[in-house]
């Protein structure tokens, strides 16, 4: 399938592109900042006279079950690539329509790995990018109790499971756990229970509105440490000073772009702030571009072998992605919310390949030496 | 729990040299060493972890050992779906199938597959126990009867003592009555 596509001369190529992303319902903050990035990405592209590209958009409105309709639609019209899709269940939806109609979607998120499908690319991070470097930065900090809260559907189950596997191996206690469902925003009993047990960290896995909530509903003096894979920028505005503290992990932070590009990219996103999504959503369109013009065709395959042929510069920095895995290295960096900005903790010293299935697990680090937390037991 | 296969050496059994390449990649991307095969295993392949076979093209003699008994996990790539092959890759024991257009969830076929080796191995190590002790059920006999005899006491009272035997032992009934037959065989030889 190589619809939509044209040569412009010997610089300029010009093809369609669906972007399904949600900037409606649960979760259309990040919807609305992946959105933007491709907008802008477009923009620049088209600028640079390097790609005309048409975006066909489509909104599932965070429902499930729209997406396979949304793909479907766009991919029927002979648009080969799609980037979009958000939460883990909207891209196992897409999947089965990209099969049947040899389409590849661009995945532009952080996701819980264990999926190598030869119809995605995955641009986001991966676990070892983000929840092992947290779970092992925890580790480090002697954390000793810990709850853990997420959505209700894989990216909570899968990004949960790890933390409670790695942090039981260290030793950790795991003094609850709960999964809300998407949307949910009624965060009472886990707010009672991490009252209750006196957790010292809760590792936040929750999305949307239930993550809102969540933040909201915890109290601003004292509360226990909250760390998350999945917050960005694009989360901060609509948690205002309840987010001051959380920690996050990512592949990219405002601290780290360029002051032209987050400038740029802040005033193209609807909170004005260049998020994580917005960033690798930009930096997918262009890789998917520079693909396009070195490989002379939108033909899925021989795009994919393009896009791995070379290195791309990128807004987050060098990116290579692997033929087999299908994934982008990245630089995992943890930052933590100070005045409303995330200020970076720590930084990878370069680019890690992504290691969808953790065959090459770091060993779990030895707990710090601090003194055990004790309890009063009454 | 996380499974990982990294580490792990595999044996590719395919007529396809392109099928093989393709899957040794893959297994490749989860850690695992693999070396594509056809038309038949080689007998050291006995000592390899795991086993992806071809159920299309697959014959009872390219295995180093009786069929349903490998060794190792066995996942079957499917892609005829006739009974007379499904009915063989059923009686090579394969652990899983994964369908040919499938290839990118080789890791959840490697997993069950797994999975499903192991339930096979302890069923294997379970019925070869029961039929070891059920080999010794004579010498539970004796040994009842030598204890009654040397005891004064009643059956049900001897076979008692031969539980407590075993358990302070940590063996199997049967094991402890053959240990109570040596120890008073022993005895006797030195009286």
């Amino acid at each position: 399938m190589a619809g939509f596509f044209l040569f412009l001369g010997d610089d300029m190529v010009e093809f369609a592109l669906g972007l399904v992303f949600s900037t409606s319902g649960p979760y259309a903050a990040l919807g609305q900042a992946a959105r933007a990035g491709a907008e802008l990405a477009i923009a620049d592209l088209a600028a640079e006279g390097l790609a005309q590209i048409t975006p066909v958009h489509r909104d599932p409105g965070g429902r499930p079950e729209a997406y396979e309709a949304a793909t479907e639609e766009i991919l029927r019209t002979g648009v080969s690539h799609v980037v979009g899709a958000i939460t883990s269940w909207s891209r196992k939806d897409m999947i089965p329509v990209l099969e049947r109609h040899g389409g590849l979607l661009w995945y532009p998120c952080p996701y819980e790995g264990f999926e190598s499908n030869d119809h995605v690319v995955y641009m986001g991070a991966a676990p070892n990018h983000h929840m092992i470097p947290l779970v092992d930065r925890m580790l480090a900090h002697g954390v000793r109790r810990v709850y853990l809260l997420g959505s209700n559907y894989v990216w909570g189950w899968e990004t949960l499971r790890l933390a409670r596997e790695r942090l039981g191996a260290a030793g950790v206690e795991i003094v609850g756990e709960r999964h809300l469902p998407l949307g949910d925003t009624d965060c009472s009993r886990a707010l009672a229970e991490i009252a209750a047990t006196g957790a010292d960290a809760v590792v936040n896995s929750l999305i949307g509105p239930s993550n809102t909530a969540f933040m909201r509903g915890l109290p601003r003096k004292g509360r226990p440490a909250v760390l998350s894979c999945n917050q960005t920028e694009a989360d901060l505005d609509v948690l205002g000073p309840f987010a001051e503290g959380l920690i996050a992990a990512g592949s990219f932070f405002e601290a780290l772009g360029s002051a032209g590009f987050v400038a740029r990219g802040g005033a193209a996103a609807p909170n004005g702030r260049c998020s994580g999504f917005l960033a690798t959503t930009y930096a997918s369109v262009r890789v998917l571009a520079e693909a396009v013009k070195r490989a002379g065709t939108t033909a899925p395959k021989v795009v994919f072998e393009a896009a791995c042929a070379a290195p791309h510069e990128s807004v987050l920095g060098r990116l290579d992605l692997d033929p087999v895995t299908r994934h982008a290295a990245l630089t995992p960096h943890i930052a933590q919310v100070r005045e409303g900005r995330f200020a970076l903790l720590s930084s990878a010293p370069g680019p890690i390949p992504a290691d969808p299935y953790l065959i090459d697990l770091p060993p779990v680090p030895a707990q710090s030496a601090k003194t055990p937390s004790l309890r009063i037991v009454t | 729990m996380t499974y990982s296969f990294a580490g792990r050496q595999a044996r590719v059994l395919h007529p396809s040299a392109e099928m093989r390449d393709r899957l040794v990649r893959r297994l490749a991307s989860l850690g695992i060493r693999a070396e594509g095969r056809w038309p038949a295993l080689d007998p050291q392949d006995t000592s390899a972890d795991l086993l992806v076979i071809d159920i299309d093209r697959g014959e009872s003699g390219q295995f180093p050992w009786a069929a349903g008994a490998a060794p190792m996990p066995v996942v079957g790539l499917v892609g005829s779906e006739t009974p007379g092959r499904l009915q063989w890759a059923i009686d090579q024991g394969v652990d899983a199938l994964l369908p040919t257009g499938a290839m990118a969830n080789l890791f959840s076929a490697l997993v069950y597959a797994s999975a499903r080796h192991a339930e096979r191995t302890e069923r294997q190590r379970t019925e070869a126990e029961a039929s070891r002790r059920n080999g010794m059920r004579l010498d539970l006999i004796r040994a009842v009867i030598a204890l009654m005899q040397a005891e004064g006491i009643g059956d049900a009272a001897a076979l008692k003592r031969l539980r407590a035997l075993a358990m302070v032992e940590r063996l199997p009934l049967e094991d402890a009555a053959q240990r109570y037959l040596s120890d008073i065989s022993a005895l006797r030889g030195r009286a």
